[in-house]
């Protein structure tokens, strides 16, 4: 390791290192909206360190790359991570959450996923995926005393330790088929049609199965509503954001790079995207609970991301990055929403605590409702653009069946994304009247639906953006 | 002579293996896994990789396994517990036994890939399988040494965390 | 004469034994258990091949392994002992507040 490498890896460094600033400052001094805005100011920094510093290395280590994608992912998740902790800051007031180790444990976890999705070797891949696992473990269950939360986060952990061992025997099998712990290596060493090729799909296989966990694909999607609805709400939100993009931008590379050996784990993820699509969809329908709702909306969105991934070629994968920002923007604003909308009494869940709350709070429903229905992919907005960019795509690559079922599933959601808008704007009003939001939360909140709005009628920038980084 | 001692120890690890699954009660369940990790341990010694073994009954069998049975004890569950096993017990089968016969059926398909790494019996012995570790840790391998620092500093942080009763 | 293949199988065993036991058992520390005999029949494996293959890269991957499991027991454990001391029970079907 030599300083060329600790240079290319100056966004994660400080990540991790502020990271463990902030812990031993929170011993120390404890304020908590200190530390989480001296948290946010970190990940902005690393953010920015990686979108304009130019690494002296592309390859580190032969671990991690250096690669205008890699860095792409850092900036998003650094924001991301960034957005989640500005907008918790009255959330840890109201819930007397640690600070100190909160900030902390958001930053190590924004340090896991950009590490994740910059790996290039499994021993990479294993350790980051890890880190931000951990972090996120803990992160789920933060509130004390909370019998949902810790449930939540025990579920969380019994789902993933399973998802790791399955992850290490992948890695075990593939390393048997293929002598190699490089990423590409391994997927080229598939190809060659020896005796052992067999063996090495059995570990892609396996590898289907943790990522399946990881991202909630039907059918190991069970935890998603479960945890979602016990987690903390900025919590849920980073847990369907940037960390579901992580796991997926890291294996975007090796599924764009097609051949005959990604051409049998296309056929197992054809699959996984039709029932992910069709179950989730259905699963969503009867949800009165709104966190619940996001998560199977989540399910469902991420079996319209692997229709991308089937497709691969610069085609999908400019649709799979497109349709992620904006899919994350919408899922952060609706759970930044709920968020802004705690109280000492607890979160806002079913709709029947939505009922009415538009008359006395205009601004927020009227955001909420912008981000479900970017969602739900209504034309000015964002989501529209997406969708209809993902759909295209599939056309053209020659998975017209595919496209067929997103464009039915599309069309049933609006039914679960109107609902909770309906009993927003139900003409009774709200029982009880919620706290006002710190002008911090409205103004990120606010710039969220802008940038909705603003992509959903000129996309150029990001797709230009998106087109150039892609591996 | 070596392979039927592989045979009897594989064995014990297979039957203690599956008594982790059975036994009524965690303890016993405690009890096997050590034994497993033990047999385990003695693999490692065939495999010339003395110090995997000894981390192995360190780690394993030393930390681990005295945090999960402490906890046992501390949570009072030593006892039987009625309900032993989830709806799934015939499917949970069907799938694991799946899952063994594909796996052996797969290793038996063809031979690992090709021998002729720098490592051989003659180097263990001359050089010592810790050195030879320690050399691959600290100069290939540091970037993941240092963040599997930082993992257990999350777990450290994180274990204080949702345990202590007040902030 | 014993191969690498002996290994390989005997950790195929062991990994489906711990599969059967996270899929059917419900207490959670059992559970926990049968993840561990999952891990190291991963561990196994990878050190089987790494003598097979002459190189060190598959008893570094054991490292990390381990290092894994260990942290995942700590945080494992510490969310167990947290989530008795609300419900008083380890049973993953009373983890039923929250409804599939």
């Amino acid at each position: 390791m030599n300083q060329e490498s600790l240079q290319s890896l100056l966004p994660q460094i400080l990540l991790a290192l502020g990271s463990t600033a902030i812990l031993l400052g929170g011993a120390w001094v404890r304020n908590r909206r200190l530390w989480l805005l001296v948290g946010a100011l970190v990940a902005i920094v690393a953010a920015l360190v990686a979108a304009f510093v130019e690494p002296p290395q592309i390859d580190i280590l032969g671990m991690y790359s250096a690669s205008a994608y890699a860095r792409f992912c850092t900036v998003l998740w650094s924001l991301t991570v960034a957005a989640t902790l500005v907008i918790s800051c009255r959330y840890v007031d109201i819930f007397r959450f640690g600070g100190g180790e909160y900030a902390s444990l958001m930053l190590f976890a924004a340090a896991g996923m950009s590490l994740l999705s910059a790996a290039t070797s499994f021993v990479g891949l294993f350790l980051g995926l890890e880190v931000l696992t951990l972090a996120l473990y803990i992160l789920i269950a933060f509130r004390h005393g909370d019998t949902r939360g810790a449930e939540a986060g025990m579920k969380y952990l019994v789902f993933g330790a399973v998802a790791t061992a399955f992850l290490a025997f992948a890695i075990a099998l593939i390393y048997t088929a293929t002598g190699t712990f490089n990423l590409q290596a391994a997927a080229v060493g598939l190809q060659a049609g020896d005796g052992l090729r067999p063996l090495g799909l059995a570990g892609w296989a396996l590898l289907l199965v943790a990522v399946g966990f990881k991202i909630s694909l039907v059918p190991f999607h069970l935890w998603t509503p479960d945890v979602y609805q016990g987690a903390p709400a900025p919590v849920s939100g980073l847990l369907a954001t940037a960390a579901k993009g992580a796991v997926l931008a890291a294996f975007l590379p090796l599924l764009v790079m097609s051949g005959e050996g990604i051409a049998d784990i296309k056929a197992i993820l054809w699959l996984l995207a039709i029932a992910t699509m069709l179950v989730g969809t259905f699963a969503a329908l009867p949800q009165t609970n709104i966190k619940r709702m996001l998560a199977y909306s989540s399910v469902v969105h991420m079996g319209y991301l692997m229709i991308a991934l089937i497709v691969a070629g610069a085609d999908g994968s400019r649709a799979l990055l497109f349709y992620l920002v904006v899919y994350s923007l919408a899922t952060f604003g609706a759970f930044g929403i709920i968020t802004t909308f705690a109280d000492e009494n607890g979160e806002i869940q079913d709709y029947d605590d939505l009922r009415g709350l538009a008359a006395l709070h205009p601004r927020r429903s009227a955001l909420l409702a912008v981000f479900l229905l970017s969602l739900t992919g209504i034309p000015p907005l964002a989501g529209f653009f997406a969708k209809f960019g993902l759909f295209q795509a599939a056309f053209r690559g020659g998975y017209a069946e595919l496209a067929v079922i997103g464009v039915i599933a599309s069309v049933i959601s609006v039914y679960y994304y109107v609902r909770p808008v309906i009993a927003l704007y139900a003409p009774e009003s709200a029982s009880v009247c919620r706290d006002v939001a710190a002008r911090s939360e409205t103004l990120l909140l606010v710039g969220c639906a802008a940038v909705i709005v603003i992509l959903g009628v000129y996309p150029t920038p990001l797709l230009s953006l998106v087109a150039l980084i892609i591996p | 002579m070596e392979i039927l001692f592989f045979y009897l120890v594989a064995g014990v690890a297979i039957v203690s293996a599956f008594f982790v699954v059975k036994c009524r009660n965690p303890i016993n369940s405690a009890l096997n896994l050590v034994t497993t990790f033990i047999c385990l341990a003695v693999f490692y010694v065939m495999l010339e990789s003395p110090f995997m073994a000894a981390i192995q009954i360190i780690v394993y069998a030393g930390a681990i396994m005295v945090l999960i049975i402490f906890v046992i004890m501390l949570l009072n569950f030593g006892q039987t517990i009625k309900g032993r096993y989830t709806h799934g017990i015939a499917a949970g089968g069907l799938v694991s036994v799946l899952l063994m016969l594909v796996a052996t059926q797969l290793v038996r398909s063809g031979d690992a890939t090709g021998t002729g790494g720098p490592v051989t019996s003659a180097m263990i012995a001359e050089v010592g399988h810790t050195e030879l570790i320690g050399r691959a840790l600290f100069l290939d391998f540091v970037l993941p040494f240092e963040i599997a620092g930082v993992l257990l500093l999350i777990a450290i942080v994180g274990a204080l965390i949702i345990a202590k009763q007040k902030v | 004469m014993i191969t690498v293949t002996h290994y390989l199988m005997l950790s195929a065993i062991l990994f489906a034994i711990g599969t059967l036991g996270v899929l059917t058992r419900k207490n959670a520390i059992v559970v926990f258990m049968c993840i561990e005999v999952m891990l190291n029949a991963v561990n196994l494996t990878f050190i089987a091949l790494s003598r097979h293959v002459g190189n060190l890269d598959g008893q570094i991957f054991v490292f990390f392994v381990m290092t894994v499991a260990a942290a995942e027991a700590a945080v494992g454990l510490a969310l167990l002992i947290a989530f008795y001391r609300n419900k008083e029970t380890l049973d993953v079907d009373d983890f039923n507040m929250l409804k599939w």
